[in-house]
């Protein structure tokens, strides 16, 4: 009954899982986007999950706490909100030029 | 009789075992409609719901810092970001594209390899070691951490992390001085399946896991932020700034040529 580490590790396995789906298979561009997002949260699931159960919570002796992978999630999100940003922008730009958000018309650089 | 504060223990368990089911239903059903569904708007709802599930373990994980800020920063404004996009990108919210057949059956492949890959390489978190019959195990269980476990049965002893120098010195001197390993022998071949643990852990993670009681360690995550990764927050604050720039420039009302 006890929750441990590798419940988190198979839900964020599960998540990783969904937003590789929902990038290989959305042909609306935001959709994709919304795929990255998925597949950045299965990535802070496993970052604090292991700084909670394996990477342990105070160095040794010290009492300082050990917060490195609660630190790496924090910029996982400031980064992701940076990427939504500019991606949207790209969106916004692709769509007033092709007056539609589907990624398969984007076809103008094919050889 | 069954002391109070271990009813209080079991209860917590219990407690964090439903909040984690709860939270964990909540953000994989929501990320399987995320997949499934083809309607735009019903995704991003989706994606709401299967965020708030993250922020929930967040807080299981005792990460209130860092639940709080995915609840602000991505819930609150990544997610209406989002929605700002669906609103001015479709002409109708109902726009569907479909991908066709044979792409569904090969990303769904892809997809489930790479579960299976990742759910069979979890870590395992405990090694065990068989003990001599005679072993006795009350010293070895330490109820404080409960790190040592004692299976009864076949004789076998288990940990969920790597022992400590001290700590192994220390089974060995009370299995030096309890009576009921008279022999020298029974006494050797314990300090023989205590190294097999040892060596066995040697993957484990080296340090206790964190204490339920202690305070939050917000103010060590500040520390961290403003120490250790001084240079990595200043960089951020930078790509934000640029971010800024660069979207506003590309995302400039233009007029649409005339197709």
């Amino acid at each position: 009954m006890t929750i441990g580490l590798n419940h988190y590790l198979i839900l964020s396995a599960f998540v990783f899982a969904c937003g590789l789906l929902t990038i290989l298979l959305k042909r609306n561009a935001i959709g994709i986007l919304m795929g990255v997002e998925l597949v950045l949260n299965a990535a802070n699931i496993n970052l604090v999950a292991l700084n909670r159960y394996w990477h342990g919570g105070v160095a040794g002796g010290t009492g300082k706490p050990l917060l490195d992978g609660q630190a790496f999630a924090l910029f996982v999100i400031v980064i992701a909100a940076a990427e939504a940003a500019v991606a949207l922008a790209i969106f916004l730009n692709f769509y007033n030029n092709y007056s539609s958000i589907d990624v398969e018309k984007a076809t103008k650089l094919k050889g | 009789m069954i002391h109070p504060a271990a009813i209080l223990a079991v209860q917590s368990h219990v407690t964090e075992a439903l909040l984690f089911y709860l939270f964990a239903a909540l953000t994989g059903i929501s990320a399987l409609t995320v997949v499934a569904s083809r309607n735009i708007v019903r995704m991003s709802v989706a994606l709401l719901f299967t965020l708030s599930g993250v922020t929930g373990l967040f807080f299981l994980l005792q990460a209130e810092f860092l639940a709080a800020v995915q609840l602000v920063v991505y819930v609150g404004g990544t997610l209406i970001l989002i929605v700002f996009g669906v609103m001015l990108t479709s002409k109708s919210p109902f726009t569907r594209f479909e991908p066709s057949k044979g792409e569904v059956a090969i990303a769904v492949m892809l997809a489930a390899v790479l579960l299976a890959t990742l759910v069979l390489a979890k870590p395992s978190q405990l090694a065990s070691a068989v003990l001599p019959a005679n072993a006795a195990p009350s010293f070895l269980l330490d109820s404080s951490t409960n790190v040592v476990r004692y299976e009864p049965g076949p004789a076998r002893l288990t940990i969920d992390r790597q022992l400590a120098p001290a700590e192994h010195a220390a089974l060995l001197e009370r299995a030096a001085a309890d009576p009921r390993l008279a022999g020298s022998s029974d006494r050797q071949t314990f300090a023989r399946s205590l190294e097999q643990l040892m060596h066995n852990a040697r993957a484990l993670p080296a340090r206790q896991p964190l204490d339920p009681d202690a305070p939050y360690p917000t103010a060590g995550l500040g520390l961290a932020l403003l120490g250790d990764y001084l240079l990595p927050f200043e960089l951020a604050s930078v790509i934000l700034l640029a971010v800024m720039i660069g979207a506003a420039y590309l995302a400039k009302a233009r007029r649409r040529p005339q197709a």
